[in-house]
């Protein structure tokens, strides 16, 4: 299943998905580093999203980029969570997993042969 | 009997199918490996063209009761008649509600550009057979399927009908799509009480429609992978995100700002087979002659790829930077014609890989630290090596408007370039390849073994290296290993959940090269071999108890990158004189 979800900052993010054990500790030889926890496939750290790029001269910023409000991560696990008010259903997704659909379907309207044809 | 033949364990780039890589010893498929992705990925093929793996995009492509598939007035009976290849997985299509078109239906997503989709559709019956395109409208093909023929086209779709015997006919239609997600028709038109039969969906890019390719989930396909020549390698790599939206498609549209630059029409073959497009100087004032795409905000080590060739103009500059700032000095200006980078004033890691028929891909790294709130790739068309640099920036004066092509552009955060990943209008996460066998304690020497792995290195991230080949078990955190080491050098390691056992470490390899691994084990005796040389020896430790495979990664959750061509288990020590013969390139 896939997640995607907006948090305040990437400080509140990291501790909301470490709370629910999708980023865990891992210990090896008194060395330690994150890791997925049982049953995740991909932890995507987003991060802010681009709603409006700068206008630029050259390289000088005319106007400053605006970008979507919070800090955005993609989940994929097997497992089932809860995510309450973190969770969100983008309609033109900024992020996709590879051979994932990235954006709604169509409506189905099909428009046959007729007689004429 | 040889060598292999004593092995309890023996995995190549072989037999496959979705979720499974086949073992070759042993071959009733106790020691079959689980092969875990959940994305679809990019391998490079046996013709040396980049390809969508699997390059059907279409789902369960010959299950037409699958849930991924939706019915229009249809319903389904599956596996009732004998399909193309010979299998009982031909399904009947049966008329339901109403007349006049009656299909199976599913939403895909693809760039836009020719797509083709085809089926296999056999008279039951009606009378024609339908194969439909929908990208913003519809675009209808009808085939008869009594004479095999095509029976109707809409404006914009190119047909044709293909005999696949025993009454079967492959129905093919082609569109110049102009939508990132198609929805799709399979079916017959019928009237009341009457059905058709249809097997083997397939819908890919491009103006051919391929062999058929039958697909499931597409998610946990194995790659074989040809960049290391006529023999496949199975490639393994880690999570991966393309930051760079519309990653083949450089339109001011897609967010593509041109500066005394403009782009050219598709005219030339790209690195998938299909259409690149090229970037044309349209000044010959010393300026920029380049453009430019803008991300969201970078932070650490990020490597930039673009495949390039050549054209009027035979140098590409590349550079990227951040917040506009003018504080990056990193343009990397490449040689397309000799294949080598001709400008590196900065001292940036950057290479050029030859990908043949005159095509490079171009690999720039660079670290944007605690990062900044958005970042830029630039790509110039520099028009000549003596090009002047402006802080950052990329001048030249060419004497007349020249051309580069290019294709496929790619930033991920790490040290290395992996394959190529595909975007449309989001980026595209590919996930890390998992290959595991699970339960195998019967395959893996418990008290005294040998692991071999025959691979070519890949990169790896600063801090973990690269796994190869390993055994562990999650219970004790018990690891044996053969690893390509942050230091470049390969290591033959056992670790019984606490400390290390043996720890045999020596060499300096480098990214492309291929190498022979072999670690012995045995309770105080203990000998690691590469490519015929031993290493060095342990005469102190124990063997910890391992149950499970793993190529590319281990119990302690790092997933890195190589190309693996062989992997095996012996459930004895060798001797030296067999690791010596074993490793020998």
């Amino acid at each position: 299943m896939i997640y995607k979800l907006t948090y305040t900052d990437k400080e509140q993010a990291l501790a909301d998905l470490k709370a629910k054990g999708i980023l865990v500790e891992v210990e090896f030889n008194e060395e330690k580093h994150e890791a997925f926890g049982s049953g995740v496939q991909a932890v995507v750290e987003i991060g802010l999203i681009m709603l409006t790029p700068p206008v630029m001269e050259g390289m000088e910023v005319i106007e400053e980029p605006i970008y979507a409000d919070g800090y955005h991560y993609d989940i994929m696990s097997d497992n089932t969570y809860d995510f309450g008010a973190n969770l969100v259903e983008p309609k033109n997704p900024k992020h996709a997993f590879a051979g994932h659909s990235v954006k709604e379907e169509f409506p189905y309207e099909p428009q046959f042969l007729t007689d004429e044809n | 009997m040889s060598l292999l033949d004593t092995a309890s364990l023996i995995v190549t780039p072989n037999g496959y199918k979705e979720g499974k890589l086949y073992s070759v010893i042993p071959s009733d498929g106790s020691g079959d490996l689980s092969v875990t992705r959940a994305t679809t990925a990019t391998r490079i093929n046996s013709a040396s063209l980049v390809e969508l793996v699997p390059y059907n995009v279409i789902r369960y492509s010959q299950e037409f009761d699958n849930a991924s598939w939706s019915y229009y007035q249809a319903t389904i009976t599956p596996n009732v008649i004998t399909a193309p290849d010979g299998t009982m997985t031909g399904d009947r299509l049966n008329q339901a509600t109403g007349t006049g078109g009656n299909v199976v239906y599913s939403n895909e997503t693809l760039s836009t550009g020719n797509i083709t989709l085809s089926a296999y559709l056999k008279l039951g019956t009606g009378s024609f057979g339908a194969v439909s395109l929908y990208d913003g409208s519809w675009k209808n093909g009808y085939f008869n399927l009594t004479t095999g023929a095509v029976h109707y086209t809409d404006p914009g779709v190119t047909a044709s009908i293909q005999d696949a015997g025993n009454g079967w006919w492959r129905c093919i239609i082609t569109i110049n799509s102009v939508s990132n997600s198609v929805t799709t028709n399979v079916g017959h038109v019928l009237n009341t009480g009457e059905f058709g039969y249809i097997w083997g969906a397939q819908l890919v890019e491009g103006s051919t429609a391929k062999d058929y390719q039958k697909t499931e989930t597409r998610l946990n396909i194995p790659r074989l992978d040809y960049s290391n020549g006529t023999c496949p390698s199975l490639l393994v790599e880690p999570q991966r995100t393309n930051a760079v939206t519309y990653s083949e498609f450089f339109s001011t549209a897609n967010g593509y700002n041109y500066q005394n630059a403009s782009q050219s029409g598709s005219s030339i073959v790209s690195p998938s087979g299909l259409l690149a497009y090229g970037i044309t100087s349209t000044t010959s004032a010393n300026d920029f002659h380049r453009y430019y795409k803008t991300l969201g905000g970078r932070s650490g080590v990020n490597t930039t790829t673009i495949f390039a060739k050549k054209g009027t103009s035979r140098y590409l500059g590349l550079g990227v930077n951040q917040n506009g700032s003018t504080g990056n000095n990193n343009v990397v200006v490449f040689d397309l014609q000799d294949g080598v980078i001709a400008s590196n004033t900065y001292g940036v890691t950057a290479s050029i890989e030859n990908f043949g028929n005159d095509w490079y891909r171009l690999v720039h790294t660079f670290d944007y630290g605690t990062g900044g709130t958005y970042a830029d790739i630039c790509v110039h068309n520099t028009g000549t090596s003596t090009y002047t640099i402006n802080a950052f920036q990329t001048f030249d004066s060419p004497s007349s408007p020249t051309t580069i092509y290019v294709w496929g552009l790619q930033m991920e955060v790490g040290s290395y370039a992996t394959s190529y990943i595909p975007t449309t209008s989001a980026s595209v996460t590919r996930n890390a390849d998992l290959v595991t066998k699970t339960s195998a304690t019967a395959l893996i020497g418990q008290t005294e073994g040998t692991l071999f792995v025959d691979a070519y290195i890949t990169g790896k991230d600063s801090s973990n290296g690269s796994i190869l080949f390993a055994t562990d078990k999650v219970s004790s955190g018990a690891l044996i290993r053969i690893i390509y080491t942050s230091t470049n050098a390969l290591r033959f390691d056992v670790f019984d959940g606490s400390s290390f056992q043996c720890l045999i470490s020596a060499g300096a390899y480098n990214v492309g090269d291929r190498v022979k691994v072999a670690g012995g084990y045995k309770n105080n005796d203990f000998v690691m071999y590469v490519n015929g040389t031993q290493i060095g020896t342990d005469t102190s430790g124990s063997v910890p108890a391992t149950d499970t495979a793993n190529i590319n990664t281990s119990i302690y959750g790092d997933t890195n990158g190589s190309f693996v061509n062989a992997a095996a288990l012996w459930k004895t020590r060798l001797t030296n004189t067999q690791l010596a013969q074993l490793t020998t390139i």
